[in-house]
Protein backbone atom coordinates (compact mmCIF):
# COMPACT_ATOMS: atom_id res chain seq x y z
CA UNK A 1 0.00 0.00 0.00
CA UNK A 2 1.17 3.63 -0.93
CA UNK A 3 2.31 6.25 1.82
CA UNK A 4 -0.94 7.81 0.60
CA UNK A 5 -3.47 5.37 0.55
CA UNK A 6 -2.07 4.35 4.41
CA UNK A 7 -2.70 7.81 5.57
CA UNK A 8 -6.20 7.78 3.98
CA UNK A 9 -6.76 4.89 5.95
CA UNK A 10 -5.42 6.17 8.83
CA UNK A 11 -7.86 9.16 8.51
CA UNK A 12 -10.93 7.60 7.27
CA UNK A 13 -10.55 5.45 10.64
CA UNK A 14 -9.59 8.67 13.09
CA UNK A 15 -12.35 10.79 11.51
CA UNK A 16 -14.90 8.07 11.44
CA UNK A 17 -17.73 9.19 8.80
CA UNK A 18 -20.42 6.48 9.40
CA UNK A 19 -19.71 7.64 13.32
CA UNK A 20 -20.45 11.34 12.14
CA UNK A 21 -23.84 10.25 10.01
CA UNK A 22 -25.09 8.54 13.30
CA UNK A 23 -24.02 11.43 15.47
CA UNK A 24 -25.74 14.11 12.72
CA UNK A 25 -28.74 12.20 12.79
CA UNK A 26 -29.44 13.88 15.74
CA UNK A 27 -29.11 17.20 14.53
CA UNK A 28 -31.07 17.26 11.25
CA UNK A 29 -34.31 17.98 13.23
CA UNK A 30 -32.94 21.41 14.50
CA UNK A 31 -31.39 22.70 11.25
CA UNK A 32 -34.17 24.78 9.81
CA UNK A 33 -34.01 22.84 6.33
CA UNK A 34 -30.34 23.87 5.72
CA UNK A 35 -28.03 20.71 5.70
CA UNK A 36 -26.27 21.28 2.91
CA UNK A 37 -25.26 25.29 4.85
CA UNK A 38 -24.43 23.60 7.72
CA UNK A 39 -22.54 20.27 6.73
CA UNK A 40 -20.62 23.07 4.43
CA UNK A 41 -19.68 24.64 7.09
CA UNK A 42 -18.58 22.29 9.18
CA UNK A 43 -16.35 21.29 6.44
CA UNK A 44 -14.81 24.10 5.96
CA UNK A 45 -14.11 25.11 9.62
CA UNK A 46 -12.90 21.42 10.44
CA UNK A 47 -10.71 21.20 7.02
CA UNK A 48 -9.17 24.71 8.53
CA UNK A 49 -8.22 23.00 11.97
CA UNK A 50 -6.67 20.22 9.77
CA UNK A 51 -4.57 22.16 7.76
CA UNK A 52 -3.46 24.12 10.60
CA UNK A 53 -2.70 21.26 12.69
CA UNK A 54 -0.72 19.59 10.11
CA UNK A 55 1.13 23.17 9.45
CA UNK A 56 2.11 23.68 12.51
CA UNK A 57 3.02 20.39 13.90
CA UNK A 58 7.03 20.72 12.97
CA UNK A 59 7.14 24.12 14.97
CA UNK A 60 4.34 22.60 17.47
CA UNK A 61 6.89 19.63 18.35
CA UNK A 62 9.88 21.66 18.38
CA UNK A 63 8.41 24.07 20.82
CA UNK A 64 7.79 21.63 22.79
CA UNK A 65 10.85 19.92 22.76
CA UNK A 66 9.61 16.69 21.58
CA UNK A 67 10.43 14.12 18.44
CA UNK A 68 7.99 13.28 16.41
CA UNK A 69 8.70 9.48 17.30
CA UNK A 70 8.28 10.33 20.64
CA UNK A 71 5.24 12.43 20.08
CA UNK A 72 4.05 8.97 17.86
CA UNK A 73 3.01 7.75 21.27
CA UNK A 74 1.16 10.10 22.60
CA UNK A 75 -1.29 10.41 19.27
CA UNK A 76 -1.46 6.42 19.66
CA UNK A 77 -2.86 6.73 23.28
CA UNK A 78 -5.42 9.52 22.34
CA UNK A 79 -6.42 7.68 18.86
CA UNK A 80 -6.71 4.21 20.69
CA UNK A 81 -8.84 6.06 23.40
CA UNK A 82 -11.33 7.14 21.53
CA UNK A 83 -11.54 4.01 19.12
CA UNK A 84 -12.64 2.08 22.12
CA UNK A 85 -14.91 4.74 22.66
CA UNK A 86 -16.29 4.57 19.45
CA UNK A 87 -16.51 1.16 19.35
CA UNK A 88 -18.03 0.99 23.01
CA UNK A 89 -20.49 3.37 21.29
CA UNK A 90 -20.85 4.22 17.52
CA UNK A 91 -22.81 7.53 18.16
CA UNK A 92 -21.29 10.23 19.29
CA UNK A 93 -23.82 12.41 21.71
CA UNK A 94 -24.46 15.56 19.86
CA UNK A 95 -26.87 17.89 21.24
CA UNK A 96 -28.11 20.42 18.50
CA UNK A 97 -28.26 24.03 19.38
CA UNK A 98 -31.52 26.37 18.98
CA UNK A 99 -30.07 27.87 15.51
CA UNK A 100 -29.24 24.85 13.42
CA UNK A 101 -26.69 26.96 11.43
CA UNK A 102 -24.50 27.43 14.84
CA UNK A 103 -24.35 23.26 14.67
CA UNK A 104 -21.55 23.80 11.99
CA UNK A 105 -19.61 25.13 14.89
CA UNK A 106 -20.35 22.25 17.43
CA UNK A 107 -20.64 19.78 17.54
CA UNK A 108 -20.51 19.31 13.69
CA UNK A 109 -17.34 20.75 13.08
CA UNK A 110 -15.76 20.54 16.32
CA UNK A 111 -15.64 17.53 17.86
CA UNK A 112 -17.69 15.57 15.21
CA UNK A 113 -15.17 16.38 12.71
CA UNK A 114 -12.56 17.72 14.02
CA UNK A 115 -11.91 15.30 16.35
CA UNK A 116 -8.84 14.86 19.24
CA UNK A 117 -7.88 11.65 16.74
CA UNK A 118 -8.00 13.21 13.80
CA UNK A 119 -6.52 16.38 14.93
CA UNK A 120 -3.78 14.68 17.06
CA UNK A 121 -3.12 12.42 13.78
CA UNK A 122 -2.86 15.12 11.72
CA UNK A 123 -0.19 16.51 14.01
CA UNK A 124 1.66 13.54 14.05
CA UNK A 125 1.85 12.42 10.60
CA UNK A 126 1.76 16.58 9.31
CA UNK A 127 5.08 16.30 11.34
CA UNK A 128 6.43 13.05 9.92
CA UNK A 129 4.79 13.37 6.50
CA UNK A 130 4.45 17.00 5.74
CA UNK A 131 1.44 19.01 5.35
CA UNK A 132 0.68 18.24 1.84
CA UNK A 133 0.63 14.47 2.59
CA UNK A 134 -1.34 14.32 6.12
CA UNK A 135 -4.00 17.18 4.55
CA UNK A 136 -4.55 15.83 1.75
CA UNK A 137 -5.03 12.38 3.45
CA UNK A 138 -7.34 14.07 6.28
CA UNK A 139 -9.69 16.05 3.74
CA UNK A 140 -10.74 13.15 1.83
CA UNK A 141 -12.77 11.65 4.76
CA UNK A 142 -13.36 14.81 6.09
CA UNK A 143 -15.85 15.42 2.47
CA UNK A 144 -17.02 12.37 2.84
CA UNK A 145 -18.29 12.80 6.42
CA UNK A 146 -19.26 16.17 5.65
CA UNK A 147 -21.78 14.98 2.99
CA UNK A 148 -22.58 12.08 4.95
CA UNK A 149 -23.88 14.28 7.87
CA UNK A 150 -25.73 16.27 4.86
CA UNK A 151 -27.60 13.67 3.71
CA UNK A 152 -30.54 12.90 6.65
CA UNK A 153 -30.16 8.96 7.35
CA UNK A 154 -33.45 7.36 6.81
CA UNK A 155 -32.93 3.88 6.56
CA UNK A 156 -29.85 1.46 7.08
CA UNK A 157 -28.89 2.66 10.45
CA UNK A 158 -27.93 -0.64 11.68
CA UNK A 159 -25.15 -1.36 8.51
CA UNK A 160 -23.65 2.70 9.26
CA UNK A 161 -23.69 1.80 13.32
CA UNK A 162 -21.92 -1.69 11.72
CA UNK A 163 -19.06 0.22 9.37
CA UNK A 164 -18.58 3.03 12.54
CA UNK A 165 -17.85 0.46 14.59
CA UNK A 166 -15.79 -1.55 12.17
CA UNK A 167 -13.74 1.80 11.33
CA UNK A 168 -13.40 2.26 15.58
CA UNK A 169 -11.49 -1.42 15.57
CA UNK A 170 -9.65 -0.28 12.91
CA UNK A 171 -8.59 3.07 14.51
CA UNK A 172 -7.29 0.69 17.68
CA UNK A 173 -5.25 -1.06 15.44
CA UNK A 174 -3.63 1.46 13.91
CA UNK A 175 -3.44 3.03 16.82
CA UNK A 176 -1.30 0.07 18.37
CA UNK A 177 0.83 0.41 15.57
CA UNK A 178 1.78 3.70 15.54
CA UNK A 179 2.13 3.52 19.65
CA UNK A 180 4.93 0.59 18.38
CA UNK A 181 6.08 2.39 15.97
CA UNK A 182 7.11 5.43 18.54
CA UNK A 183 8.92 3.30 20.56
CA UNK A 184 10.71 1.18 18.15
CA UNK A 185 11.74 4.08 15.63
CA UNK A 186 14.82 5.61 16.59
CA UNK B 1 -23.71 26.43 21.21
CA UNK B 2 -20.70 27.99 23.25
CA UNK B 3 -21.79 26.70 26.16
CA UNK B 4 -20.81 23.11 24.61
CA UNK B 5 -18.03 24.66 22.26
CA UNK B 6 -16.41 25.69 25.63
CA UNK B 7 -17.03 22.89 27.98
CA UNK B 8 -15.44 20.08 24.78
CA UNK B 9 -12.22 22.76 24.23
CA UNK B 10 -11.85 22.79 28.02
CA UNK B 11 -11.87 18.89 28.10
CA UNK B 12 -9.21 19.20 25.36
CA UNK B 13 -7.27 21.20 27.21
CA UNK B 14 -7.13 18.91 30.23
CA UNK B 15 -6.78 16.00 28.45
CA UNK B 16 -3.67 17.94 26.24
CA UNK B 17 -1.89 19.10 29.50
CA UNK B 18 -2.40 15.77 30.57
CA UNK B 19 -0.81 13.99 28.02
CA UNK B 20 1.86 16.59 28.60
CA UNK B 21 2.77 15.93 31.69
CA UNK B 22 2.69 12.41 31.77
CA UNK B 23 2.98 10.92 28.48
CA UNK B 24 5.48 13.65 26.54
CA UNK B 25 7.07 15.47 28.55
CA UNK B 26 10.03 17.68 27.03
CA UNK B 27 13.21 15.89 25.67
CA UNK B 28 15.80 17.67 27.32
CA UNK B 29 19.49 17.52 24.94
CA UNK B 30 21.90 19.60 26.61
CA UNK B 31 24.24 21.34 24.23
CA UNK B 32 27.90 20.28 24.31
CA UNK B 33 30.92 20.90 21.71
CA UNK B 34 33.26 18.38 20.48
CA UNK B 35 36.09 20.11 23.17
CA UNK B 36 33.37 19.97 25.68
CA UNK B 37 32.83 16.38 24.91
CA UNK B 38 36.55 15.07 24.64
CA UNK B 39 37.00 17.08 28.46
CA UNK B 40 34.58 15.41 29.91
CA UNK B 41 35.93 11.76 28.39
CA UNK B 42 39.10 13.06 29.90
CA UNK B 43 37.82 13.98 32.82
CA UNK B 44 36.45 10.50 33.31
CA UNK B 45 40.04 9.13 32.78
CA UNK B 46 41.15 11.25 35.13
CA UNK B 47 38.84 9.90 37.75
CA UNK B 48 40.08 6.48 36.61
CA UNK B 49 43.67 7.48 36.93
CA UNK B 50 42.90 8.73 40.65
CA UNK B 51 41.08 5.87 41.76
CA UNK B 52 43.75 3.14 41.04
CA UNK B 53 45.27 1.35 44.04
CA UNK B 54 48.78 0.62 43.50
CA UNK B 55 48.75 -2.91 42.62
CA UNK B 56 46.57 -1.73 39.75
CA UNK B 57 42.76 -2.16 40.74
CA UNK B 58 40.57 0.73 41.13
CA UNK B 59 37.90 1.92 43.46
CA UNK B 60 35.49 -0.08 42.93
CA UNK B 61 32.56 2.27 43.93
CA UNK B 62 32.26 5.23 46.21
CA UNK B 63 29.26 6.38 48.04
CA UNK B 64 29.68 9.79 48.46
CA UNK B 65 26.54 10.59 51.01
CA UNK B 66 28.21 8.25 53.50
CA UNK B 67 31.86 9.02 52.14
CA UNK B 68 32.59 5.30 52.17
CA UNK B 69 33.78 3.01 49.27
CA UNK B 70 31.78 -0.24 49.98
CA UNK B 71 34.67 -2.91 48.37
CA UNK B 72 33.78 -5.62 45.87
CA UNK B 73 35.37 -5.77 42.93
CA UNK B 74 34.63 -7.67 38.91
CA UNK B 75 37.34 -8.55 36.94
CA UNK B 76 35.20 -7.87 33.73
CA UNK B 77 34.48 -4.40 34.81
CA UNK B 78 38.90 -4.30 35.59
CA UNK B 79 39.07 -5.10 31.61
CA UNK B 80 36.19 -3.27 30.62
CA UNK B 81 37.86 0.20 32.61
CA UNK B 82 41.04 -0.54 31.35
CA UNK B 83 40.08 -1.26 27.79
CA UNK B 84 38.24 2.91 27.94
CA UNK B 85 41.60 3.85 28.52
CA UNK B 86 43.22 2.07 25.66
CA UNK B 87 40.68 3.56 23.28
CA UNK B 88 41.05 6.85 24.52
CA UNK B 89 44.76 6.57 23.41
CA UNK B 90 43.69 5.29 20.09
CA UNK B 91 41.33 8.35 19.50
CA UNK B 92 44.18 10.66 19.67
CA UNK B 93 44.53 11.22 23.64
CA UNK B 94 47.23 8.84 25.48
CA UNK B 95 47.17 10.56 28.72
CA UNK B 96 45.67 7.65 30.27
CA UNK B 97 48.00 5.26 28.79
CA UNK B 98 50.64 4.65 32.26
CA UNK B 99 46.99 3.81 34.14
CA UNK B 100 46.55 1.90 31.58
CA UNK B 101 49.78 0.09 31.65
CA UNK B 102 49.37 -0.72 35.22
CA UNK B 103 45.76 -2.44 35.02
CA UNK B 104 47.36 -4.70 32.00
CA UNK B 105 49.55 -5.50 34.60
CA UNK B 106 47.37 -6.59 36.76
CA UNK B 107 45.63 -8.93 34.50
CA UNK B 108 48.43 -10.85 33.15
CA UNK B 109 49.20 -11.46 36.71
CA UNK B 110 46.13 -13.27 36.51
CA UNK B 111 46.18 -14.92 33.48
CA UNK B 112 45.92 -18.55 33.27
CA UNK B 113 47.17 -20.60 30.86
CA UNK B 114 46.19 -24.17 29.68
CA UNK B 115 47.28 -25.81 25.72
CA UNK B 116 47.59 -23.02 23.34
CA UNK B 117 45.76 -20.40 25.16
CA UNK B 118 45.63 -17.87 27.89
CA UNK B 119 42.52 -16.07 30.16
CA UNK B 120 41.93 -13.86 32.91
CA UNK B 121 41.13 -15.57 35.91
CA UNK B 122 39.29 -13.70 38.68
CA UNK B 123 41.62 -13.91 41.67
CA UNK B 124 38.76 -13.41 43.70
CA UNK B 125 36.61 -16.30 42.79
CA UNK B 126 38.70 -18.11 40.96
CA UNK B 127 36.24 -18.03 37.85
CA UNK B 128 37.62 -17.90 34.34
CA UNK B 129 35.07 -15.74 31.88
CA UNK B 130 34.93 -15.06 28.68
CA UNK B 131 33.85 -11.66 29.18
CA UNK B 132 37.10 -10.44 31.56
CA UNK B 133 39.19 -12.44 28.53
CA UNK B 134 37.40 -10.63 25.55
CA UNK B 135 37.92 -7.46 26.99
CA UNK B 136 41.12 -7.86 28.07
CA UNK B 137 41.63 -8.80 24.64
CA UNK B 138 40.08 -5.57 23.29
CA UNK B 139 41.58 -3.39 25.21
CA UNK B 140 44.81 -4.78 24.13
CA UNK B 141 44.06 -4.26 20.24
CA UNK B 142 42.76 -1.14 21.26
CA UNK B 143 46.50 -0.63 22.90
CA UNK B 144 48.12 -1.95 19.71
CA UNK B 145 46.11 0.71 17.56
CA UNK B 146 47.12 3.49 19.64
CA UNK B 147 50.73 2.73 20.05
CA UNK B 148 51.99 0.46 17.16
CA UNK B 149 53.69 -1.92 20.11
CA UNK B 150 53.59 -5.58 19.25
CA UNK B 151 55.15 -7.00 22.38
CA UNK B 152 51.49 -8.03 23.81
CA UNK B 153 50.75 -9.79 19.14
CA UNK B 154 51.09 -13.62 20.86
CA UNK B 155 49.14 -13.13 24.08
CA UNK B 156 46.15 -11.12 22.29
CA UNK B 157 46.34 -14.82 20.30
CA UNK B 158 46.52 -16.77 23.11
CA UNK B 159 43.78 -14.86 24.18
CA UNK B 160 41.49 -14.92 21.26
CA UNK B 161 42.24 -18.60 21.11
CA UNK B 162 40.77 -19.03 24.68
CA UNK B 163 37.90 -17.30 23.03
CA UNK B 164 37.22 -19.93 20.11
CA UNK B 165 37.53 -22.55 23.09
CA UNK B 166 34.15 -21.21 24.41
CA UNK B 167 32.43 -21.02 20.94
CA UNK B 168 29.62 -23.11 19.86
CA UNK B 169 28.41 -24.48 16.29
CA UNK B 170 25.72 -22.21 16.31
CA UNK B 171 27.98 -19.30 16.63
CA UNK B 172 28.03 -18.38 20.51
CA UNK B 173 29.35 -18.23 23.03
CA UNK B 174 29.66 -20.24 26.70
CA UNK B 175 30.55 -17.94 29.40
CA UNK B 176 32.81 -20.33 31.61
CA UNK B 177 35.52 -21.81 31.44
CA UNK B 178 35.95 -24.53 34.62
CA UNK B 179 39.49 -24.80 36.33
CA UNK B 180 38.46 -27.85 38.18
CA UNK B 181 36.87 -29.92 35.09
CA UNK B 182 39.56 -27.91 32.92
CA UNK B 183 36.13 -27.84 29.87
CA UNK B 184 33.83 -25.07 29.36
CA UNK B 185 30.84 -25.07 31.08
CA UNK B 186 28.38 -25.67 28.68
CA UNK B 187 25.37 -24.31 30.72
CA UNK B 188 25.62 -20.92 30.65
CA UNK B 189 25.63 -18.22 28.68
CA UNK B 190 26.01 -14.74 29.06
CA UNK B 191 23.97 -11.66 27.11
CA UNK B 192 27.21 -9.39 27.50
CA UNK B 193 30.04 -11.80 26.79
CA UNK B 194 29.22 -12.54 23.39
CA UNK B 195 28.96 -9.20 21.72
CA UNK B 196 32.34 -8.89 23.70
CA UNK B 197 34.07 -11.98 22.20
CA UNK B 198 32.29 -11.10 18.54
CA UNK B 199 34.08 -7.30 18.95
CA UNK B 200 37.14 -8.56 20.19
CA UNK B 201 36.86 -11.12 16.93
CA UNK B 202 36.28 -8.51 14.25
CA UNK B 203 39.41 -6.47 15.73
CA UNK B 204 41.72 -9.08 15.93
CA UNK B 205 40.79 -9.40 11.77
CA UNK B 206 41.16 -5.88 11.45
CA UNK B 207 44.84 -6.48 12.63
CA UNK B 208 45.83 -9.33 11.59
CA UNK B 209 43.94 -10.16 8.45
CA UNK B 210 44.80 -13.36 6.70
CA UNK B 211 44.94 -15.24 10.15
CA UNK B 212 41.31 -16.42 10.05
CA UNK B 213 39.93 -14.33 12.38
CA UNK B 214 36.88 -13.47 10.73
CA UNK B 215 35.29 -16.72 10.34
CA UNK B 216 34.23 -17.11 13.62
CA UNK B 217 33.49 -13.43 13.60
CA UNK B 218 30.75 -14.29 11.07
CA UNK B 219 29.58 -16.96 12.47
CA UNK B 220 29.18 -15.06 16.16
CA UNK B 221 27.37 -11.96 13.74
CA UNK B 222 25.08 -14.37 12.01
CA UNK B 223 24.40 -15.74 15.86
CA UNK B 224 23.96 -12.19 17.37
CA UNK B 225 21.90 -11.17 14.27
CA UNK B 226 19.26 -13.94 13.37
CA UNK B 227 18.93 -15.67 16.88
CA UNK B 228 20.57 -14.95 20.19
CA UNK B 229 17.10 -13.16 21.28
CA UNK B 230 15.13 -16.03 20.75
CA UNK B 231 17.75 -18.60 21.78
CA UNK B 232 18.58 -16.81 25.55
CA UNK B 233 15.13 -15.54 25.32
CA UNK B 234 15.05 -11.65 25.09
CA UNK B 235 11.99 -10.69 26.40
CA UNK B 236 12.08 -7.29 24.64
CA UNK B 237 14.45 -7.97 21.66
CA UNK B 238 16.68 -6.86 20.52
CA UNK B 239 18.68 -6.91 23.71
CA UNK B 240 20.56 -3.57 23.32
CA UNK B 241 24.17 -4.83 23.42
CA UNK B 242 26.68 -1.88 22.15
CA UNK B 243 29.42 -4.38 22.19
CA UNK B 244 27.41 -6.36 19.36
CA UNK B 245 27.53 -2.67 17.38
CA UNK B 246 30.94 -1.82 18.17
CA UNK B 247 31.61 -5.37 16.33
CA UNK B 248 29.12 -4.33 13.49
CA UNK B 249 30.73 -1.00 13.11
CA UNK B 250 34.55 -3.33 12.60
CA UNK B 251 32.56 -5.14 9.66
CA UNK B 252 31.49 -2.63 8.05
CA UNK B 253 33.79 -3.07 4.96
CA UNK B 254 34.09 -6.73 5.07
CA UNK B 255 31.14 -6.28 4.58
CA UNK B 256 28.02 -6.87 6.54
CA UNK B 257 25.48 -9.33 5.05
CA UNK B 258 21.66 -8.08 4.84
CA UNK B 259 20.67 -9.65 8.22
CA UNK B 260 23.74 -8.06 9.95
CA UNK B 261 22.43 -4.45 8.68
CA UNK B 262 18.56 -5.67 9.97
CA UNK B 263 20.22 -6.16 13.24
CA UNK B 264 22.24 -3.07 13.22
CA UNK B 265 19.29 -0.88 12.28
CA UNK B 266 17.39 -2.33 15.07
CA UNK B 267 19.85 -1.91 17.48
CA UNK B 268 20.00 1.67 16.28
CA UNK B 269 16.17 1.68 17.13
CA UNK B 270 16.48 0.68 20.30
CA UNK B 271 19.55 2.61 21.60
CA UNK B 272 17.32 5.88 19.68
CA UNK B 273 14.04 4.73 22.11
CA UNK B 274 16.56 4.47 24.99
CA UNK B 275 18.01 7.99 24.56
CA UNK B 276 14.83 9.84 23.77
CA UNK B 277 12.91 8.28 27.10
CA UNK B 278 16.31 9.04 29.22
CA UNK B 279 15.85 13.05 28.02
CA UNK B 280 12.27 12.69 29.01
CA UNK B 281 13.58 11.63 32.73
CA UNK B 282 14.18 14.92 34.81
CA UNK B 283 15.14 13.41 38.10
CA UNK B 284 11.60 15.02 39.81
CA UNK B 285 9.52 12.92 41.91
CA UNK B 286 7.35 13.61 38.90
CA UNK B 287 9.34 12.21 36.46
CA UNK B 288 10.48 9.33 38.62
CA UNK B 289 6.39 8.34 39.16
CA UNK B 290 5.82 8.64 35.34
CA UNK B 291 9.07 7.86 33.67
CA UNK B 292 11.63 6.00 36.46
CA UNK B 293 14.81 6.75 38.05
CA UNK B 294 17.52 8.44 35.81
CA UNK B 295 19.69 6.14 34.19
CA UNK B 296 23.34 5.38 35.53
CA UNK B 297 26.15 6.76 33.70
CA UNK B 298 26.89 3.13 32.97
CA UNK B 299 23.77 2.60 31.15
CA UNK B 300 23.50 5.49 29.09
CA UNK B 301 27.23 5.61 28.20
CA UNK B 302 26.44 2.26 26.73
CA UNK B 303 23.34 3.48 24.76
CA UNK B 304 26.09 6.32 23.31
CA UNK B 305 28.53 3.87 23.13
CA UNK B 306 25.81 1.86 20.13
CA UNK B 307 24.78 4.47 18.14
CA UNK B 308 28.88 5.68 17.90
CA UNK B 309 29.18 2.75 16.27
CA UNK B 310 26.06 2.78 14.43
CA UNK B 311 27.03 5.94 13.06
CA UNK B 312 30.38 4.65 11.30
CA UNK B 313 28.05 1.81 9.80
CA UNK B 314 25.79 4.63 8.53
CA UNK B 315 28.29 6.46 6.90
CA UNK B 316 29.93 3.50 5.01
CA UNK B 317 27.50 1.14 4.07
CA UNK B 318 24.22 2.63 1.95
CA UNK B 319 21.53 0.35 3.59
CA UNK B 320 21.70 2.24 6.20
CA UNK B 321 22.51 6.03 5.29
CA UNK B 322 18.55 6.78 6.19
CA UNK B 323 19.43 6.73 9.71
CA UNK B 324 22.67 9.06 9.86
CA UNK B 325 21.42 11.62 10.77
CA UNK B 326 18.44 10.49 13.52
CA UNK B 327 21.41 8.11 15.19
CA UNK B 328 23.87 11.30 15.32
CA UNK B 329 20.79 13.33 17.17
CA UNK B 330 20.60 10.60 19.55
CA UNK B 331 24.53 10.30 20.25
CA UNK B 332 24.85 14.01 20.18
CA UNK B 333 21.85 14.01 22.72
CA UNK B 334 23.14 11.29 24.80
CA UNK B 335 26.68 12.68 25.29
CA UNK B 336 25.38 16.44 25.87
CA UNK B 337 23.22 14.48 29.07
CA UNK B 338 26.85 12.86 29.96
CA UNK B 339 28.31 15.89 30.02
CA UNK B 340 25.97 17.42 32.00
CA UNK B 341 25.43 15.33 34.80
CA UNK B 342 29.11 14.65 35.12
CA UNK B 343 30.53 16.56 38.64
CA UNK B 344 32.35 19.39 38.04
CA UNK B 345 35.59 20.17 40.05
CA UNK B 346 33.95 23.04 41.47
CA UNK B 347 30.93 20.73 42.86
CA UNK B 348 33.49 18.56 43.65
CA UNK B 349 35.52 20.57 45.72
CA UNK B 350 32.20 21.22 48.42
CA UNK B 351 32.98 16.95 49.08
CA UNK B 352 34.68 15.08 51.40
CA UNK B 353 36.90 13.58 48.70
CA UNK B 354 36.89 16.05 45.41
CA UNK B 355 39.35 12.85 43.76
CA UNK B 356 36.86 10.57 43.89
CA UNK B 357 33.56 12.83 42.73
CA UNK B 358 35.51 15.16 39.98
CA UNK B 359 34.98 13.77 36.66
CA UNK B 360 32.22 10.70 37.79
CA UNK B 361 28.94 10.11 37.62
CA UNK B 362 26.78 9.55 40.67
CA UNK B 363 23.72 7.68 40.58
CA UNK B 364 21.54 7.60 44.15
CA UNK B 365 24.46 8.76 45.67
CA UNK B 366 27.01 5.99 44.58
CA UNK B 367 29.25 5.48 41.46
CA UNK B 368 30.89 2.82 40.30
CA UNK B 369 34.02 2.51 37.92
CA UNK B 370 32.15 1.66 34.90
CA UNK B 371 30.10 4.44 35.20
CA UNK B 372 33.42 6.17 34.14
CA UNK B 373 34.01 3.33 31.63
CA UNK B 374 31.37 3.42 29.74
CA UNK B 375 30.57 7.19 29.63
CA UNK B 376 34.17 7.98 28.81
CA UNK B 377 34.05 6.02 25.79
CA UNK B 378 30.94 6.91 24.62
CA UNK B 379 31.87 10.36 25.26
CA UNK B 380 35.36 10.17 23.13
CA UNK B 381 33.60 8.25 20.54
CA UNK B 382 30.57 10.93 20.28
CA UNK B 383 33.56 14.01 19.77
CA UNK B 384 33.43 13.33 15.04
CA UNK B 385 29.76 12.91 15.34
CA UNK B 386 29.40 16.42 17.35
CA UNK B 387 32.16 17.84 15.06
CA UNK B 388 30.47 17.21 11.92
CA UNK B 389 26.76 17.78 13.38
CA UNK B 390 28.00 21.76 14.22
CA UNK B 391 29.84 21.89 10.93
CA UNK B 392 26.90 20.56 8.67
Amino acid sequence: MSDYLQLLVIFFAAINPPAVALAARDLSGSRSGRPLAVAGAGFAIAAALYLVAASVAESLLDFLDVAPETFRIAAGIVMATTGVFALWRARVAAAPSEDGLQDAVFPLAIPLLASPAGLIAALSYGADDGVRMAFGAAVVPLAVAAALAATPLRRGEAAVDAAARLLAAVLVVVSAGLIVEGVRDI
Amino acid sequence: MLKGLAGTLGLWAVGAVALRAIVIPAEHCPPVTPDQARASAVAAARWIERAQLPDGQYVYEYDRDANVEPGGYNVVRHAGVTMSLYQLAAEGDPSGLETADRGLEWMIANLVQHDDWAALRDPYTGSVKLGATALMLAGLEQRRMATGDTQYDELMRELARFMLVLQLEDGAFLELWDPATEQPNPNQRSKYATGEAFWALTLMHELFPGEGWDVPARKVADYLALYRDEVENQKFPPWADQWAAYGLSEMADWPLSDDHVAYARSLAERFGFLIRAESQRTGSWWSELWHGRQARAAGMGTWVEGLTSLWRIAETDPRMADMRDKIAERAACGAGMLYDRQVSPEEARQGARPQLLEGAWFTEGVTRMDDQQHALSGLIRSVEIIARREGE
